[in-house]
């Protein structure tokens, strides 16, 4: 690998959006040479995502940058993916295949060579099995390597990926990084932007952090004992790879069993996604749900929280040995209180504080209440809206709006929202996307607070760590069936 | 055989054309019937969906000109079928109702068959064949995917409601939600609308003005006649009603034939 001739070099760069007050990055200086990766790192509002907008060029329209941004040539290319798997499908295809051979076709090459190119990105990264699936259909993970599927096959000189693995599960980070390496070693460059450490960053030849739009420190030809879990946490970024640390003393369990879950099987169109599960969780306990992406994880808690239709004769019983299994998914949420992936589906209000205020009903199943009641339900609502935000940590925030907050957040937000309903148990859905250090302290802290409470917790991730932390058990779910690890 | 995309967006402005362009209840009464034998027919649509889709955009409107214009035609000239205190059926309001209705009827019913029996891919190669600029072409390509996607937004949504206690099976609930619901789908794709614009950038949106089409259509001179063949018959037919030239009944002759 020549050092000669760097693909890509930012000097003394600064960006200040639109609008802001302060800049979003100061004076970063940054160089990418071929064949190398390069991992920035960060908490969040470091300015991680900014610093990637920067290197692919898509900053201009947003606000003022003065430094030095120069590529090799004016032929160099950059592919970015962004952080978001939504938004980064086109929405002018159906297909998997069909958005991976897309860019092929906007830029006129003909068709078939665009689906050669398609499929051996797809194979590259090891979702060929997946090119006729509806875009529709799909997972956060699976379509965030579909993306890059299609950025793949542009053969760009640097690859920005803006937190990629944040939604994949073990297996699949493994193979990106796999191809992230045949990628370099075909003289591609790699910058990889996030606020956790992982199999991706481990693989990268140097280390960048961020702090508050600065550099804050940079770490070459990386070891194991470079990615300490000081330095990390120093530099508020949370390793993924770390040995689980060492459990905070939980109160005796009371052994009241909270969710009894027997013969519950789940069928979505033909397909049946979960088996004949059975599952017990009791006062105090926290159970962390394990699976690759597609395993049926979430389906699973979407179920529990009666949103999706199980078999008929699926059993659930909840505190107290009551039958939840015939009752309507709004008349559950005192029993089960369900976290979804996506805060957006839940967000509505202009500050955290209104959100909270509005997210549940006073009345039940959403009635109107006559108006003394009403007046009174209020009160008690904006009583119990400022205990959950102290709980999640968003009292400061209270007059923020949810879409100013970070990503972690607003996640946040939405648990508070739960907590509202004083639940038994609550079924958090991959709670630990996107979150630096700190965020996944106020959220282990969060769940600790709830089971000491005599509340129980089945969350849904594809941390292992956090999940050997704040887990009193592990089970797998493979292809529909749970296996029990500890 | 499926047609050329482009040949189907050509039949789509000729049938609303010609609904719109002849005054006369028997074209769009013609265009609906051809519409529902095209939806039963087609592996691609979903007949049920379809047809749910029509009741839902059409029936309404149906309701309001009965009402409007069947009751309370405001013409002094108009004959009087019958008198209810201050609204009076007449044949002309009826005449003008059933005109109003066929043709809504008519242009949802064929809107929504090319909406289900297309995809954004086949929609984009179809306009950029038709010489639409590209930008245009991706607007009205990706609208036809936005339609799933805000059902899909709308779904989760309730469903995250559901989940904190309201019962969204109730009507009136659904409608004290409907505001934040669509507050939040709002201000969800304006901050997902960077990214896109950028996504779409990332893959060289524009780079080729004539971008590779998803897949070999059918191509040649009967794609290219049946155009052309649709496009010219349209318009002489237009042209033939506006001079007075094309016997077709207006919707006043039509209930006079049926001694109404």
């Amino acid at each position: 690998m020549s050092k000669a001739s760097p693909v890509l070099r930012l000097s003394d760069f600064s960006s200040t959006y639109r609008g802001a007050d302060t800049p979003a990055l100061t004076g970063v200086d940054l160089t990418l040479f071929p064949g190398e990766a390069l991992a920035v790192l960060g908490p969040q509002d470091a300015g991680t995502s900014t610093l990637a907008r920067a290197v692919a060029g898509l900053l201009s329209e947003h606000g003022l940058s003065t430094g030095i941004r120069e590529t090799r040539s004016e032929h160099t290319t950059v592919g970015m993916l962004g952080d978001d798997p939504e938004a980064q499908l086109t929405g002018l295809t159906r297909t998997v295949r069909e958005e991976a051979a897309l860019p092929g076709r906007l830029l006129g090459l003909p068709l078939q060579e665009c689906v050669d190119r398609a499929d051996t990105s797809l194979h590259a990264l090891g979702i060929d099995a997946l090119a006729e699936r509806p875009l529709s259909t799909l997972s956060g993970g699976e379509r965030q390597l579909t993306a890059l599927a299609g950025l793949l096959t542009l053969k760009p000189d640097v690859l920005v990926l803006d937190q990629p693995s944040q939604a994949l599960d073990h297996s699949a980070r493994r193979r990106l990084a796999r191809s992230l390496r045949e990628f370099r070693a075909a003289g591609g460059a790699v910058l990889l932007t996030g606020h956790q450490h992982d199999d991706l960053s481990a693989d990268c030849d140097r280390v960048l952090f961020l702090d508050q739009g600065r550099a804050a420190g940079e770490l070459h030809g990386l070891t194991t004992e470079e990615f300490s879990a000081e330095r990390l946490q120093h530099h508020g970024v949370w390793n993924a790879r770390g040995e689980p640390g060492r459990q905070p003393l939980r109160p005796a369990k009371q052994n009241m069993q909270l969710l009894g879950v027997r013969n519950y099987s789940v069928t979505r169109g033909a397909v049946r996604v979960i088996e004949d599960i059975e599952l017990e969780l009791h006062s105090g306990e926290t159970i962390a749900l394990l699976g690759a992406n597609g395993s049926g994880k979430s389906t699973l808690l979407s179920a529990l929280a009666g949103l999706l239709p199980a078999a008929s004769d699926a059993e659930l019983t909840g505190p107290g040995g009551i039958d939840l299994a015939a009752v309507p998914s709004h008349q559950r949420t005192s029993h089960l209180s369900w976290v979804g992936q996506d805060p957006g589906d839940q967000i509505s209000a202009s500050t955290v504080r209104a959100e909270l205020l509005r997210a549940a009903p006073l009345g039940p199943g959403g009635r109107k209440l006559p108006r003394r009641e009403r007046v009174a339900a209020r009160e008690q609502r904006e009583l119990l809206v400022d205990e959950v935000m102290a709980t999640a940590g968003l009292t400061q925030h209270a007059d923020d709006h949810p879409y100013d907050l970070t990503p972690a957040q607003r996640k946040d937000c939405v648990i508070a929202s739960a907590l509202l309903l004083r639940p038994a148990v609550l079924l958090l859905d991959e709670p630990t996307l996107g979150r630096d250090a700190a965020g996944m302290r106020r959220l282990s802290e969060l769940v600790q607070s709830f089971t000491a409470s005599g509340g129980a917790v089945l969350v849904a991730t594809h941390d292992q760590r956090w999940a050997a932390e704040i887990g009193d058990h592990q089970v797998h779910l493979h292809e529909g069936r749970l296996q029990r690890n500890s | 055989m499926r047609l050329h995309p482009a040949t189907e967006l050509v039949l789509l402005g000729c049938a609303l054309l010609l609904v719109y362009g002849v005054p006369s209840p028997v074209i769009p009464a013609a265009v609906l019937l051809c519409t529902v034998a095209g939806a039963a027919v087609s592996p691609r649509v979903r007949f049920r969906s379809w047809l749910l889709t029509v009741v839902v955009l059409a029936g309404p409107m149906l309701i309001m000109v009965g009402i409007i214009q069947g009751l309370f035609y405001p013409g002094e000239q108009a004959q009087v079928l019958a008198e209810f205190g201050p609204a009076a059926v007449t044949v002309e309001g009826l005449a003008l109702a059933i005109q109003l209705w066929l043709r809504v009827a008519a242009m949802v019913a064929v809107c929504a068959l090319f909406a289900f029996g297309s995809d954004p891919s086949r929609a984009f190669d179809g306009l950029l064949a038709l010489r639409l600029p590209l930008s245009l072409a991706y607007v009205c390509a990706a609208a036809l995917s936005l339609i799933p996607l805000a059902q899909h937004r709308v779904r989760s949504a309730l469903a995250a409601r559901r989940a904190r206690g309201w019962d969204t099976s109730r009507f009136l609930v659904r409608l004290r939600l409907l505001t934040g619901i669509l507050a939040g789908l709002l201000v969800s794709a304006i901050t997902q609308l960077d990214q896109r614009h950028d996504a779409l950038n990332q893959r060289g949106f524009g780079q080729a003005l004539r971008p590779t089409p998803a897949q070999f259509y059918p191509q040649g001179a009967t794609q290219s006649g049946l155009r052309w063949g649709a496009f010219v018959g349209s318009l002489v037919l237009v042209g033939a009603s506006l001079a007075g030239v094309l016997p077709l009944p207006s919707a006043t002759d039509l209930l006079e034939a049926f001694n109404v």
